[in-house]
């Protein structure tokens, strides 16, 4: 593919509740833009976006997938994510990297929790957002009360952009309420509507569905809503204008409708994509930190600057190894060159540029500031990583916002072939997805793997299973448990073994007593007048010290104990 | 070595009489809920041996802020999930030891010590 320059390309992310019809809709964009020859289906092989053997099994989406493709001129980068708690990882690190998010509601069933968790991640980083409203050809698809939610929850105003013709099994069309036009789809899902006269008995409501919209977009600015109520119309170029305002800001949020089942108004989503959303030299420039003297600089999306980008996904391609994906945020890269990992703090060589349409790989010449791109079997670079040209430019990007693991398990490999493997594809498996967490509990010794949920554990199981080969049984952690003690005593050991040949002789005195919370272990040499000669004191403190460590309540280690040897007796020599 | 295995031995002895007392790790928790899911959420807190420390509201979102014991909490991102319709979130991290509570203690001791008899 060739080379676009940043204003000709548009990054969008797909983001919503799971079963809103997300990946779906990705597979009638990529039919239409010609990536793909039929109308990829979930859960049958045929999706191109889930075409991860879990997310085959599972008939849904368990990771991002990126697929690119050329649209009216543009080069589009659209990231399709999961939609689950248990796969949020993948979500924040597209959000990070697109300059659009089109939000996908079901209209069967509105907002839903995981809507407004991606809703407030893409707000918090200022990511302009569309909604489409899904599914309209369910019998239950509903649009004005879906909006309320919308409005009331997302402190935003939704602005209806289309008018549905015929609902539920009969939904065949859309009306366009900018161009004042109603597109007619066939029931083929090719997904071409063809442009036909305004139903009838719709005019009223297109009529006042138009004001409302053309009276929100003048509403956004304050120069367009004087020339509104001078002369009650915007020009196409206000409106659109006004528009493109007032969802960078994220005071508007345009509202699509459509059928990604029966490909219907997607056509009209991908040309929303082009016209509404920013290009990336059009957003904001990113904070940085510089690596001499840790000051803060912001990186515009220029293609003259020194080479900056950060990974925002790993992925283990059977065939091709380690993926890692990157946006690049200013200057360029091109391929059979080498890259400067700031976390790193390592160079790595980077052979040919590429970027994706699920699991195929389209060669690229170079990445320009802006774009989108991935690069296979990079050594040590892992999610998240930013990357420079060299030590001296580089700048580290602010990390990634992803949440901290939430579910532990202990794992216990099944055979010694699996103990000996275990660690090294854990290590990959963290590199590629940094909500694990991999530790060795310091006390229990266990191996504690943690995740955002059970089925991301579940997943995890299977990964290691598949790629590496690896079989565990999982259980919950072993808890950390302590002993200690709350009163003190004095207290005689006496070791005495003298029968024949050399014998053994030890005695002391010990107090026991408990101390503060924290202090660990205390011991003390109390012994005056050499009833215990000194060289042997260290033993005495050894062999307490081996006890605690196997308390007398469970066996679990003893802490927060003082102990003094203040008296005893010894052997000339019998003693040691 | 003999002053060893005496230094040990006497430990061993004068614990016993030193009321020994088994410690469990305790978590700061730090849990956002919708403020509609306050009472459920609450409510297993405290059926988790758990001390609330604080509640700050914010929106329609509730902040809790509570020590549970660890032990209570191995499977709080399912259990919070289900409570909350999916919209909860937490955080933890170790915050300090305690004391176990004798009738709980006495079943971890009875566990610990059949575990050893079988390994045996
Ligand atoms: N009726 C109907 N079903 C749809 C539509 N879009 C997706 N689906 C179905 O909804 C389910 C979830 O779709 P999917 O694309 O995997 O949702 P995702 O989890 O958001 O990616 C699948 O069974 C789809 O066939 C639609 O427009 N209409
Ligand atoms: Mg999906």
């Amino acid at each position: 593919m060739k080379s676009y320059s940043a204003e000709w390309i548009r990054n969008v992310g797909l983001i919503g509740h799971g079963g809103s019809g997300k990946t779906s809709t990705a597979e009638a964009i990529l039919y239409i833009a010609g990536v793909s020859d039929r109308l990829g289906k979930i859960g049958d092989n045929s999706s191109i976006m889930d075409f991860d053997p879990d997310e085959v099994k599972r008939g849904n989406s368990t990771n991002a997938s990126l697929a690119t493709f050329e649209f009216e001129k543009h080069k589009i980068n659209l990231i399709d994510t999961p939609g689950t708690n248990n796969f949020v990882g993948d979500t924040v690190g597209c959000i990070r990297v697109v300059d659009g998010a089109v939000v996908v509601i079901g209209a069967e069933t509105g907002v839903q929790f995981y809507t407004e968790k991606t809703w407030k991640w893409a707000n918090d980083q200022g990511i302009p957002r569309i909604i489409f409203l899904n599914k309209m050809d369910s019998e239950e698809a509903q649009i004005t009360s879906i909006l309320d939610v919308v409005r009331k929850k997302f402190s935003v105003k939704p602005v209806l952009m289309d008018l549905p013709v015929g609902k539920g099994a009969e939904f065949k069309g859309i009306v366009d309420l900018v161009e004042q036009k109603y597109f007619e789809y066939e029931k083929d899902g090719k997904g071409i509507g063809k442009p036909t006269d305004i139903p009838a008995n719709l005019a009223d409501e297109v009529e006042t569905t138009r004001m409302e919209l053309v009276e929100a977009v003048a509403e956004a600015d304050d120069v367009l809503i004087e020339h509104y109520l001078e002369t009650g119309e915007l020009t196409e170029e206000e409106f659109l204008g006004g528009l493109r305002q007032g969802i960078s800001t994220g005071r508007l949020v345009p509202v699509l409708l459509g059928s990604a089942l029966h490909n219907i108004g997607i056509d009209r989503l991908m040309d929303a994509m082009v016209q509404y959303f920013p290009s990336p030299d059009k957003r904001s420039a990113q904070l940085a930190t510089t690596l001499n003297g840790e000051d803060t600089t912001e990186v515009a999306t220029n293609v003259e600057g020194p080479f900056t980008a950060q990974v925002f996904k790993t992925i283990a391609d059977p065939y091709a190894g380690k993926l890692t994906l990157f946006r690049v945020f200013s200057g360029k890269l091109t391929g059979d060159s080498s890259v400067y990992n700031v976390n790193q703090e390592t160079s790595e060589r980077v052979g040919q540029l590429m970027s994706l349409q699920g699991k195929k790989q389209i060669q690229l010449p170079e990445v320009v500031a802006g774009d989108i791109a991935c690069v296979a079997k990079l050594k040590v670079t892992g999610t998240g990583d930013s990357l420079g040209p060299d030590a001296k430019d580089a700048v580290k990007f602010d990390d990634i916002p992803f949440p901290k693991a939430v579910l532990a398990r202990g794992m216990v490999p099944k055979t010694r072939a699996d103990e000996e493997k275990i660690s090294n594809a854990l290590h990959r498996l963290c590199e590629e997805d940094p909500t694990i967490k991999v530790e060795r509990d310091p006390q229990t010794h266990e191996l504690i793997v943690s995740g955002m949920g059970a089925v991301h554990l579940d997943v995890i199981l299977e990964r290691l299973k598949r790629r590496f080969g690896v079989e565990v049984d999982v259980k919950p952690p072993k808890v950390p448990y302590l002993e200690t003690i709350r009163k003190s005593t004095k207290v005689q050991g006496k070791y005495k073994k003298q029968t024949g040949g050399r014998g053994q002789y030890g005695d002391c005195w010990l107090e026991i007593g408990p101390i503060a919370k924290g202090e660990g272990f205390q011991f003390e040499n109390k012994i005056v007048g050499g009833s215990i000669p000194r060289g042997y004191v260290p033993a005495v403190e050894k062999g307490v010290h081996e006890a605690m460590a196997g308390g007398v309540l469970a066996h679990f280690p003893m802490v927060d104990i003082r102990v003094a040897v203040y008296d005893g007796s010894y052997h000339d020599v019998d003693s040691s | 070595m003999a002053f060893k295995i005496a230094g040990s031995m006497a430990f061993k002895k004068g614990v016993m009489d030193c009321k020994p007392t088994l410690l469990e790790p305790v978590m700061l928790l730090n849990v956002v809920i919708p403020s509609e899911s306050m009472g459920d959420v609450i409510g297993d807190l405290n059926s988790k041996r758990g001390k609330v420390l604080g509640v700050e509201a914010d929106d329609d979102s509730q902040n809790i802020r509570a020590h549970v014991p660890m032990a209570s909490l191995l499977n709080y991102a399912p259990e919070l999930r289900a409570l909350t319709g999916g919209r909860g979130e937490f955080e933890m991290e170790f915050d300090h030891y305690d004391d176990v509570p004798e009738h709980i203690a006495s079943k971890i001791i009875e566990e610990a010590q059949s575990k050893k008899e079988n390994k045996e």
